[in-house]
């Protein structure tokens, strides 16, 4: 029985130095944090470690404290020499995004991370690993909890049975939305709402203009600060949202980054699906 | 007197090529003393031990790991789709050809698109495979062509040419139905479309220049059978030139050259369309010293717009297809003109 006992606790010990990751194994902490991503950036700068962040890109715009550091490229491109001028400890990621770019960093001997969550709970999650990464655990774990907590009290206000058709539109000219696999749907249905793409079983699928008419939405909710654009088209003055003036505009990097403004995001949607105050 | 010249001329070029190299490793959105990278070449790639260390180690990173690969792999892709360019150009007789007349980079782009979409596995690790994927595509494109352009066992040119205008449009258009309907990683495809050197290393390097610079090696060889060629086909059969073998050998070649060039850097126009021609109005059509001579100043070409495609707009880098575009056009028109 001791025996079997010394054995589960040396199993566990030897997974926790395997789950600890390359960083502690080191014994060292990054000082010097490199973000390629702007979800990666807001959620280092909401761990309080933004102050070791040493290089962005410029797609990083949130918090504004973000836009002062070192541009290392954008979305789609990383200027490889600035980057390593910065001498990172690390350099965290999208592994979707600039994946060559990163690959060449990896090849270099730099040290790379990626995230890419894509869920609501593994944006959560996703708090506790990059807390560990970069020498952060306990806030991480801290934030994780928070974001629970406030999951749990806002889709507590969410009023039973009353159900909402909604459209979110990405795009115009094509019709594109947002469907399955993205956070919207999913924050979409937290809200209590109820995707019209739900059928789409793609993340960012195209819609025509009719099935959008069929569809009849209740809420139209625009991303690109089209408003007045949208408010004109002929054909949609007879959707139930139009009529009932339920047609929003809203600041998409709330819906799309995994990062905690997601929870801003759902606390908006509860509020214009439901016209609740929160 | 006139041969004299023209290897003075050549000597002038791969002068320009190196201090061209050179000058655009010296040059980057990181500054770093041109001393410094001039005696860290010295001391990494001569071995000369003795100098002493007066640079940081973050500043050689930077030079040896990131700009001398990418600015050589410029150099090379330049010279390898120039010198491709006169081969297509020669063989086809056809001066609109360029390396991609006959469904390479459509060939290619369809490649990466799929591969990029559904093939490569989300993560790391695997965007390093994007080449060999291109690479399959532009050989398969070019076969396909190749065999619709083989009329009764023998090659047409103008079929060539329509064979690739129509296998080059629906590739195309299958790489935008992929994208209408996978909207995930399609930056990457984008990125990809435009031709761009950024983040190849020597990896790249290695992958692509054997190919290039054998291809370009035989080219030479087979320029003086290139110019009898071009006194018309009946006149080098004649001559005992077998001019069925001689266009596919040629048009294998040129393929085979672009297709490396187009796998791992995507798709950079221009560069062998203008080249050959500029270079042909500068010292005339023997395809001998045309095809050394396009390769040289492809190489000058490519290097030079990278250059500006890393520091212009730095530290955003743009796609090197925009700026030879952009540079390459207005200087063609302006060499029609004055010719």
């Amino acid at each position: 029985m001791h025996v079997k006992l010394s054995h589960a606790v040396l199993a566990l010990l030897v997974l926790m130095m395997l789950s600890s990751g390359t960083v502690f194994a080191e014994g060292k902490v990054p000082q010097r944090i490199v973000s390629v991503t702007p979800n990666i950036t807001e959620n280092l700068f909401a761990l309080g470690v933004g102050d070791r962040v040493v290089g962005v890109t410029s797609w990083c715009t949130y918090p504004p404290e973000a836009t002062e550091r070192t541009v290392i490229g954008d979305a789609f491109s990383l200027n490889m020499e600035v980057l390593l001028s910065l001498q990172p400890d690390i350099v965290i990621g999208d592994s979707n995004l600039v994946a060559g770019h990163i690959e060449q960093l990896q090849s270099l001997g730099i040290e790379v991370a990626s995230t890419d969550p894509t869920t609501v709970e593994e944006v959560i999650e996703s708090m506790v690993t990059l807390g560990d990464l970069v020498g952060a655990g306990e806030a991480g774990r801290a934030l994780a909890a928070q974001m629970r907590a406030r999951l749990a009290e806002l889709t507590a206000k969410v009023p039973a049975g009353s159900s909402k058709r909604v459209f979110v539109e990405i795009w115009y000219e094509p019709v594109m939305t947002a469907g399955p696999g993205s956070f919207l749907d999913e924050l979409i249905n937290l809200a209590g709402g109820e995707n019209i793409a739900a059928d789409t079983g793609q993340a960012w699928p195209q819609l025509s203009e009719e099935q959008v008419l069929a569809r009849d939405p209740e809420v139209v909710i625009l991303t690109n600060f089209n408003m007045e654009e949208a408010l004109q088209r002929p054909a949609w003055q007879g959707l139930t949202a139009y009529q009932t003036g339920a047609v929003y505009e809203v600041n998409p990097d709330l819906y799309v980054r995994g990062t905690p403004r997601l929870l801003d995001g759902l606390a908006e949607l509860i509020h214009l699906i439901h016209g609740l105050e929160l | 007197m006139r041969t004299r010249s023209g290897v003075l001329r050549g000597v002038v070029l791969l002068a320009v090529l190196l201090v061209s190299i050179l000058v655009a490793a010296a040059v980057g959105s990181v500054a770093i003393s041109p001393v410094n990278v001039g005696r860290m070449l010295l001391s990494r790639i001569l071995g000369f031990d003795s100098i002493e260390r007066t640079w940081t180690a973050a500043e050689e990173l930077i030079v040896m790991q990131v700009r001398l690969p990418r600015v050589l792999l410029a150099a090379v892709i330049g010279g390898g789709l120039s010198a491709a360019g006169v081969l297509f150009q020669g063989i086809l007789r056809n001066p609109l050809a360029d390396p991609y007349i006959i469904g390479v980079s459509s060939g290619a782009s369809l490649g990466a698109a799929a591969a990029l979409l559904f093939f490569i596995p989300a993560g790391l690790g695997w965007y390093g495979t994007l080449p060999l994927y291109a690479f399959a595509g532009a050989v398969g494109a070019t076969f396909i062509v190749y065999r619709v352009g083989l009329m009764h066992g023998r090659l047409h040119p103008t079929n060539l040419i329509l064979a690739g205008v129509a296998v080059g449009a629906l590739f195309t258009a299958m790489v935008s139905f992929m994208m209408v309907f996978k909207i995930q990683n399609l930056q990457d495809v984008y990125m990809w479309l435009m031709g761009s050197l950024s983040g190849r290393g020597w990896r790249q390097l290695g992958a692509a220049a054997p190919y290039v610079l054998a291809g370009s090696a035989v080219a030479v060889l087979f320029a003086p059978k290139l110019d009898v060629y071009l006194l018309g086909e009946e006149t080098a059969h004649s001559l005992g030139i077998d001019v069925q073998r001689l266009q596919k050998q040629v048009l294998a070649i040129g393929a085979l050259i672009a297709a490396a060039c187009v796998a791992v850097s995507g798709v950079i126009g221009f560069v062998g369309l203008m080249v050959p021609h500029a270079v042909r109005i500068w010292i005339g059509p023997k395809h001998t010293r045309l095809t050394v001579y396009a390769f040289l100043a492809g190489a000058i070409f490519l290097v030079v717009a990278d250059t500006l495609a890393r520091t212009v707009f730095s530290p955003i880098e743009l796609p090197v297809g925009i700026v030879t575009a952009m540079t390459g056009g207005p200087f063609f028109i302006y060499l029609m003109r004055r010719s």
